[in-house]
């Protein structure tokens, strides 16, 4: 948001590569990756599934699974590499400074404690606090989330709470330590669409009284738009275009973005159009196609792009995408959907 | 009753599922999955289903097709009462109305090759001979758009997106008129969503298909129906031609429910505003007297908790259940 007053970003993310060992090879489910994350900004991470975006979550945290290990890179956060700390240490950072909220509600939760039990735990753990203060300080949260008589609820289990209530409960779970960074991985897929709008307004009210870092991981380009500042989009494990929201939704320059775009239709669409498929299947991992990751699906795929993997071309704004389109000496193609936000050029053809 | 042009027609359909509760299970239950919905689907057209978990939208589809046997209501397909036939009965009408499942990875049997799963609608309803079947299972694979060469292959050599198309071949295996497609498309990927929602349109105009397509994306149900039915614990609260439907709702339901749909535009995001409904949906065993919506609606009156409003005509065919309206 403020890039020239806060000099430093809250994380940044530099050449981070994580992979999976399995028995058929070495699967690169994160191959290179470099973002940042700004004070108070909330930057969405869209993608399909398969693309590495959840990984990238998993590696801030250091929560990969045992089959995988980050082999390359480092996670500044806060200046302090996360990569370099001992398991002890990142604990300490893991639920105070950066807390995650999981796609699942339903089985994050643990079916045989109470909400006020696994509240305080948390609580506890990381604030030195008696146990009567973590039971007013998880009544306080609980409130906060707009769970109705939360004194009352404290002692019930998981299971007496709707899917709706218990993520409001993961929430409150994930900032009753105030962290500085909220890692919510597909907070709202597993929600019905109503309560999903409960969620998101919940999160941007959060986010504006706490001035907390967001990173939101989601294939759900409608849930991003509304909430994010800015939006890296993932393929094959690699960053193929970030910028600004608006960048990205109005100016996208990856036909891999612009694909995502159209693929969706819009529910306040005037008139019916054809929807445009992007072709083709996600990559195989484990053999994962040479040159641009998306050429096997792209229709202005050139010989280029088969042979040699894109740079970032700078378009400005912190904008940045991956294809080589954007070459000097490529051959100028205009992507359809930035045809179509020319003023004039509606109704042509 | 019977209208022209009506290829379905679904008069108050009930479908309660009994359940025990309390200690041994002494105290006996019903879940109102479905509790007296009444809609049609015309020959050639799409008709939307469209609700959040539990509204009973699943339900209606899986009894319209009697895989569910219904607890009272009629169903008529082509004119003829379908809610009370036998299996044997059943059996030529199956042929004409088929389903595709919404998980494509738990409705294919993984024991049989794509060849097998496509020919066994051939063979039930004895559709080809031995020596044609193989060219027909061909053909449909073509059709939806997958390589005959594979009809050997397993289901999990597909991906998802591949896997569903396997699953329409079979439904269109028995040359149905009718196809229920049950959330067809929620466990796929952006990006073949948009592939299998084009393949569905393409077939239906190649082959005068008429589907009910139960979705909860509100979005992609705008864009394939030409017709949309909303539900909401078991009832139908509003039924309208599409367009109609997302630029005039009605039912404050509706208007919660498209309120609350993200749109990926940032700046029309921006300047949406969200009508947030309080609470969670009620439980389906005890709904709410009267309207079953009144426990969440900001414009309930007094008669709303009482009488239960009926489904009636606002004129050019948008109906509405709700006492605002009437």
């Amino acid at each position: 948001m403020h890039k020239e007053e806060q000099k430093k970003p809250l994380l940044e993310v530099r050449g981070l590569k994580t992979s999976f060992f399995t028995y058929a090879g070495e699967v690169k489910a994160v191959d290179d990756v470099d973002f940042e994350v700004w004070p108070g900004e909330a930057v969405g991470i869209v993608g399909e599934s398969g693309c590495g975006k959840s990984v990238t979550s998993l590696s801030i945290m250091r929560l990969i699974p045992k089959t995988g290990r980050i082999t390359a890179g480092s996670i500044l956060f806060n200046g302090v590499d996360l990569l370099k700390l001992s398991s002890r240490e990142m604990q300490r950072i893991r639920g105070k400074e950066i807390a995650m909220i999981f796609q699942d509600p339903m089985t994050s939760l643990n079916p045989v404690l109470t909400i006020g039990y696994q509240l305080t735990e948390s609580i506890r753990r990381h604030q030195r606090v008696s146990k009567r203060e973590a039971r007013e300080k998880a009544v306080e949260m609980l409130n906060l989330v707009g769970i109705p008589n939360p004194a009352d609820r404290l002692s019930q289990y998981p299971h007496e709470f709707s899917g709706g209530m218990r993520q409001r409960v993961m929430i409150a779970m994930a900032l009753s330590c105030n962290p500085k960074l909220l890692i919510a991985d597909e907070p709202t897929t597993a929600l019905d669409v109503t309560i999903q709008a409960q969620i998101i307004e919940l999160l941007k009210d959060l986010r504006s009284r706490f001035s907390m870092s967001i990173i939101l991981i989601t294939h759900d380009l409608g849930v991003v738009a509304g909430l994010a500042d800015r939006v890296v989009v993932m393929y094959g494990g690699k960053i193929v275009e970030s910028g600004n929201i608006k960048d990205i939704y109005y100016r996208a320059k990856h036909p891999y973005t612009w694909g995502l775009l159209k693929s969706v239709p819009r529910l306040d669409a005037r008139e019916k159009k054809r929807l445009v498929p992007i072709t083709g299947q996600p990559p195989d991992l484990l053999e994962p196609p040479g040159g641009c990751a998306f050429n096997p699906r792209c229709r202005y795929a050139m010989r280029i792009c088969l042979d040699r993997r894109p740079g970032f071309t700078d378009l400005g704004n912190g904008h940045k995408a991956a294809c080589w389109l954007l070459h000097p000496e490529a051959p100028k193609r205009v992507l359809p959907v930035n045809e179509e936000e020319q003023p004039g050029h509606q109704g042509v053809g | 009753m019977l209208q022209a042009g009506n290829l379905v027609e679904v008069v108050d359909l009930k479908k309660w599922f009994r359940i025990r509760r309390g200690i041994g299970k002494s105290r006996v239950k019903y879940v109102r999955a479905v509790d007296g919905v009444t809609f049609n689907v015309r020959r050639g057209e799409t008709l939307g289903l469209v609700g959040e978990s539990g509204s009973g939208k699943t339900t209606v589809g899986r009894t319209v097709i009697r895989l569910y046997n219904p607890t009272e209501g009629r169903i008529f397909f082509e004119g003829r009462d379908i809610s009370g036939l036998d299996e044997k009965e059943l059996k030529p009408m199956r042929r004409k109305m088929q389903m595709i499942f919404q998980d494509p990875y738990a409705s294919l049997n993984p024991r049989m090759t794509v060849s097998d799963i496509i020919a066994e609608p051939l063979e039930v309803h004895r559709l080809a001979s031995p020596a044609e079947r193989k060219d027909r299972i061909h053909e449909l694979l073509k059709i939806v758009g997958l390589n005959p060469e594979h009809a050997n292959r397993y289901p999990h050599e597909f991906s998802g997106g591949q896997r569903q198309r396997i699953g329409i071949a079979r439904a269109l295996a028995a040359e149905p008129s009718f196809i229920i497609a049950d959330e067809p498309i929620s466990a796929l990927d952006v990006s073949i969503q948009a592939q299998v929602v084009n393949l569905l349109e393409e077939l239906q105009e190649k082959l005068q298909l008429t589907y009910l397509f139960i979705a909860h994306d509100l979005a992609m149900v705008k864009h394939i129906s030409n017709r949309v039915a909303v539900m909401y614990l078991g009832k139908i609260v509003e039924i309208a031609p599409s367009s109609e439907l997302y630029q005039h709702p009605l039912h404050p339901y509706t208007l919660a429910l498209l309120s609350a749909v993200p749109i990926a535009d940032p700046e029309a995001e921006a300047a949406r505003r969200r009508i947030i409904l309080a609470g969670d949906i009620p439980s389906p065993i005890d709904p709410p007297a009267g309207c079953r919506f009144h426990t969440r609606c900001a414009k309930a009156m007094p008669q709303c908790r009482k009488h239960p409003p009926e489904l009636k005509d606002a004129g050019s065919g948008h109906l509405v259940a709700c006492h605002l309206y009437g």
